[in-house]
């Protein structure tokens, strides 16, 4: 296979020539199709894919959250609603007031024993994993802390799996709880700490004439005394109807199952999606995790810190690096979340290697291919002509067929004139041969003439020309001979550069010399002289 | 010469640069074939989802250790352990039953798991890893063959023993210190079951009718207790007990006196929270429940009490073999692909290797698996005076008793539920009479097999 060469000469291959302007004009149309596809969003880079994925991927994520805190404020309100009438029913039914109840087991107990049915049945129909309400009030004001301690309810799911309904009391009265079929939790306890509580003093300051839906409150993520569970509560505020608050209630989501509800359905291979407290950073200690459906989960630890690049968002700790999208996201007024979905550094830089290195693949195998192509249709399409050139150089255009229009027609073009070329030789050859025949007859007649000339003419005269040339100079032999060839005067004059006068002078000389009295008498010795010599003098 | 002929020099040359182009060729692949001997990638992570059962309700130290392994070996290893589901060894088998079946409502069946060898028997052996095929001989021989044979389903190593763990008596320190104060009644006293059945009818007496101890395991102290006093073959083969074995009727109506009287309860569901509402001064559980167990009493008026945690060896009868049971769950993984089953291998091997396994067991109240660990356990510093309370009376218990493996009938923790949910129902209110309380319990457990 011989490849065009692109030699540096004056003068180029046709097909080379083919070849260049075919490479050029695939070029030229790649470059404008890539320009083209890049300009219309065609030609995505991996930045534009990941964020695409991740804001699809982060759109689901916060419809599942929204949802979920919707659901969970409805209810809480309407468990708020439900707990606050059975407490001021059960005020105006014992003619109590509400600080009555501090330090009174039997009045507590007797709430509680109604709190667990209500809190049981709001806790199974609701997606979270426990259900709590608290009152300001405690059994024992009398000891340490007492402030702090507050009498309440907290029943949670023994287990994620919907399958399981057995619920477990976390705080209230063990005894209680057995009898209504709540075994106490592991880590029980008979009352809460306000402390562990962290919307607690927030909620209890709610202004009266608040909507509950508006009370509604999230905490971050805390942990559980004794339990390496952590929890989110979503709590709204017991408000009486003369505008007493009386505790909060609400429902607890815990990491394991938030972690197994909202595990993601993913293309990517490894994502967290994080739900934490809106900030600069985010400290995990304080934030949600869920990875993907595919079991994925390895969320990072210590603070996040948090930076964006373009529409991308780089997260970074001593030991991680993440790259993903954020939004925000508001409970209430107040309480706001931050929902991160992020996906190793590594996989990104790696996707961004992947995809580079498959454009330089794409480029090549397009070069080469577009080379192949152009090699290969260049000769397709020399090859005919230079078949024809050939046949033509051969002189075989005559009866020759490429099955190429124009050529054929080049070949018909050649053959006639071939044909005309013919005719013009013939034509001139018989020319020629008049021409001779002339030539022949004025020979004849040339001779005759100057034999009967040579008769009329003085033999010595005719003999001092022949001795007269033999002594004439240089200049005058030449003269004599541009006399001889026809010339004029004037042209002669002009041929050596002399003037006129010395011209005279010359043929003065040429006459005297060669014996003769005008120009005409030396022509007419001259002609006989040729005839005679063979034409030379 | 012609340009296109080789010399003999050219030729050897050729040879040799075609042997060497060979050598390197065999080398690339021999290198590629190693690194092929593993399917782990760090680039590429497996994730295993996995349930356990160490600190279901409270601190998890296993949730530490995953989370020590998923930053460590397995970030180095391409492997991630996530953990779906804590739950307790009871329920565990019936839940996994369930993710198998595909129930609706139940979380996904896990990769790893941990449970009895009855349960793994009930899923189905074929469907587990038989971890004897990914360690060798001298690996195997690292852990304690009693607890290794406790893993076996027929053939097969099924359940790979991480931790095991016995029954013990926890007792409330303040409490009992005032009784045994009044009543002379010491720890000693509670050595055998005739001075700890003594304790707790004196106990009955001076607190005004509250009960001794809550037990969590009644059945397996009536075994126990009839196997030491010569009982065998009292498994019938319908796969419940011989009702006709008079030591075990003897053994059964000896607790079910003590419960008749009120002396001692059935665990509501596990002894500790009686313990810690002060409803009892003493529960017999497992020797992980340490890890339940609160610092303080609490009362009904929310004042509390130091709990002063000791821990004493189960009671034994005063004559016999001294038997304690051997119970604890082992590590299971369900066979998906072979990449997740060498990603389970390694995860066990680390798990179980001789340091970690001590540090775990410290922590969860169980004995560890591994002979190294065993050997270090008496020079380990405990985190507090009941852990260093626990781990002498299992050292003591190892040093005296003999260890018995419970039962590995199908469906034996379903029918002893129901044993203890029918008990628990009975002994809310007594009879006067003791003999229609022991009566009626045998039938009880008679109808539950």
């Amino acid at each position: 296979m011989r490849f065009p060469s692109f030699r540096n000469s004056k003068t180029r291959h046709l097909r080379d020539k083919l070849f260049s302007y075919m490479l050029v004009m695939t070029i030229v149309i790649l470059i404008v199709l890539g320009l083209s596809m890049l300009m219309f969003g065609e030609f995505p880079t991996t930045e534009d894919t990941t964020v695409a994925s991740l804001n699809l991927q982060m759109e689901v994520f916060n419809r599942e959250i929204v949802a979920h805190q919707e659901e969970l404020a409805m209810r809480s309100t309407g468990l708020s609603e439900s707990l606050t009438r059975a407490i001021e029913s059960y005020l105006y039914t014992n003619s109590l007031i509400f600080d009555d109840l501090n330090d009174s087991p039997e009045h507590l107990n007797n709430l509680h024993s109604h709190f667990l049915s209500t809190v049981s049945d709001a806790l199974l129909q609701s997606d979270s994993s426990g259900a709590f309400v608290l009152l300001d009030a405690t059994v024992n004001t009398g000891l340490d802390h007492a402030s702090l301690s507050k009498s309440g309810v907290y029943l949670q799911k023994s287990s994620p799996s919907l399958a399981d309904s057995t619920l477990l009391l976390l705080r209230g009265n063990a005894k209680l709880g057995k009898e209504n079929g709540f075994m106490p939790h592991r880590k029980w306890g008979l009352e809460f700490s306000a402390a562990d509580f962290p919307s607690y003093d927030t909620l209890l300051q709610t202004s009266s004439d608040t909507p509950l839906d508006k009370a509604y409150r999230v905490t971050e993520a805390v942990m559980i005394p004794g339990t390496s569970e952590r929890v989110m509560l979503a709590a709204v505020p017991l408000i009486g109807k003369n505008g007493d608050i009386y505790g909060i209630c609400g429902f607890e989501i815990a990491e394991t199952s938030f972690k197994i509800t909202h595990a993601q359905p993913t293309m990517l291979e490894r994502m967290i999606c994080l739900f934490s407290p809106a900030g600069e950073s985010i400290d995990m200690s304080k934030t949600f995790c869920c990875g993907t459906e595919d079991g994925y989960f390895l969320p990072p630890s210590g603070i996040l810190h948090t930076k964006q690049e373009g529409e991308l968002c780089i997260f970074e700790n001593a030991d991680n690096k993440y790259i993903g999208v954020t939004k925000e996201f508001s409970v209430q007024e107040g309480n706001n979340f931050m929902l991160s979905l992020m996906i190793p550094y590594k996989d990104y830089k790696d996707a961004v290697a992947t995809s580079t290195s498959r454009i330089v693949v794409l480029v090549i195998l397009l070069a080469v291919f577009a080379v192949s192509c152009c090699y290969f249709f260049s000769k397709q399409f020399i090859a005919p002509i230079m078949k024809g050139l050939e046949q033509i150089h051969r002189s075989e255009h005559g009866s020759a067929y490429s099955g190429i229009h124009e050529i054929d027609d080049l070949f018909a073009f050649l053959a006639e004139k071939d044909k005309d070329y013919e005719v013009t030789i013939d034509a001139l050859n018989s020319e020629k041969e008049e021409m001779q025949e002339k030539m022949e007859k004025v020979q004849a007649e040339i001779d005759r003439l100057s034999y009967s000339r040579k008769k009329e003419i003085d033999p010595d005269d005719y003999e001092n020309f022949l001795i007269g040339i033999k002594s004439l100079t240089k200049t005058e032999r030449n003269i004599f001979e541009m006399y001889l060839a026809g010339k004029t005067a004037q042209e002669i004059t002009e041929t050596i550069g002399i003037k006129e006068s010395t011209l005279k002078f010359h043929n003065h000389n040429i006459y005297e010399k060669l014996g003769v009295s005008s120009r005409k008498q030396m022509l007419r010795f001259a002609a006989i002289y040729s005839s005679s010599e063979g034409g030379n003098i | 010469m012609g340009k296109g002929v080789a010399t003999p020099k050219k030729e050897i040359k050729m040879k040799k640069t075609a042997l060497l182009l060979f050598a390197a060729l065999l080398a690339i692949l021999c290198f590629v074939s190693c690194n092929k001997q593993t399917e782990l990638s760090p680039n590429s992570p497996v994730t295993l989802t996995m349930w356990h059962v160490y600190g279901e309700q409270a601190d998890s130290p296993m949730n530490r250790l995953v989370e020590e392994f998923n930053h460590t070996e397995g970030a180095a290893k391409g492997i991630i352990i996530n953990v779906t589901s804590m739950s307790n060894a009871s329920q565990i088998g019936p839940q996994l039953l369930d993710a198998q079946a595909n129930v609706p409502g139940a979380i996904d069946m896990p990769d790893l798991f941990f449970c009895h060898s009855n349960n793994a028997a009930a899923l189905g052996v074929e469907n587990l890893l038989d971890w004897k095929d990914y360690f060798t001989e001298d690996e195997m021989k690292a852990y304690v063959p009693e607890f290794v044979e406790d893993g076996m389903v027929g053939d097969a190593l099924a359940v790979f023993p991480v931790s095991k763990s016995t029954h013990l008596l926890f007792v409330a320190g303040g409490q009992f210190e005032r009784f045994s104060k009044d009543t002379g009644v010491t720890y000693d006293t509670l050595a055998t079951w005739d001075g700890f059945f003594t304790a707790a009818e004196k106990y009955h007496a001076w607190s005004g009718g509250k009960p001794f101890c809550a037990i969590d395991y009644l059945l397996r102290c009536v075994e126990l207790n009839a196997m030491s006093k010569g009982a065998a073959d009292f498994m019938s083969d319908n796969g419940w007990y011989d009702f006709s074995n008079e030591k075990l009727m003897a053994s059964w109506e000896e607790f079910a006196c003590a419960i008749a009287k009120g002396h001692v309860v059935v665990s509501d569901m596990y002894s500790n929270t009686q313990v810690m509402t002060g409803e009892v001064v003493c529960g017999i559980g497992s020797s992980a429940s340490i890890l339940y167990y609160n610092d303080t009493i609490t009362y009904e008026d929310n004042t509390k009490e130091t709990m002063q945690l000791s821990v004493c060896p189960l009671p034994q009868p005063i004559d016999g073999k001294k038997l304690v049971t051997q119970a604890g769950v082992g590590l299971c993984a369900y066979k998906t692909t072979s990449q997740k089953a060498e990603a389970a291998v390694v995860f066990a091997k680390w798990l179980t290797e001789s340091d970690r396994n001590l540090a775990f067991v410290a922590e969860t109240g169980y004995m560890p698996v591994h002979n190294g660990a065993f050997e270090s356990i008496g020079t380990y510093e405990f985190k507090n005076e009941a852990y260093a309370s626990l781990y002498a009376a299992l050292t003591r218990t190892k040093e005296n008793c003999t260890a018995v493996s419970e039962p590995s009938i199908g469906g034996y923790y379903n029918k002893v539920n129901a044993l203890y949910a029918g008990l628990r129902t009975m002994q809310k209110e007594l009879p006067a009479d003791t003999a229609t309380f022991v009566n009626e319990s045998i039938e009880l457990f008679k109808s539950v097999g």
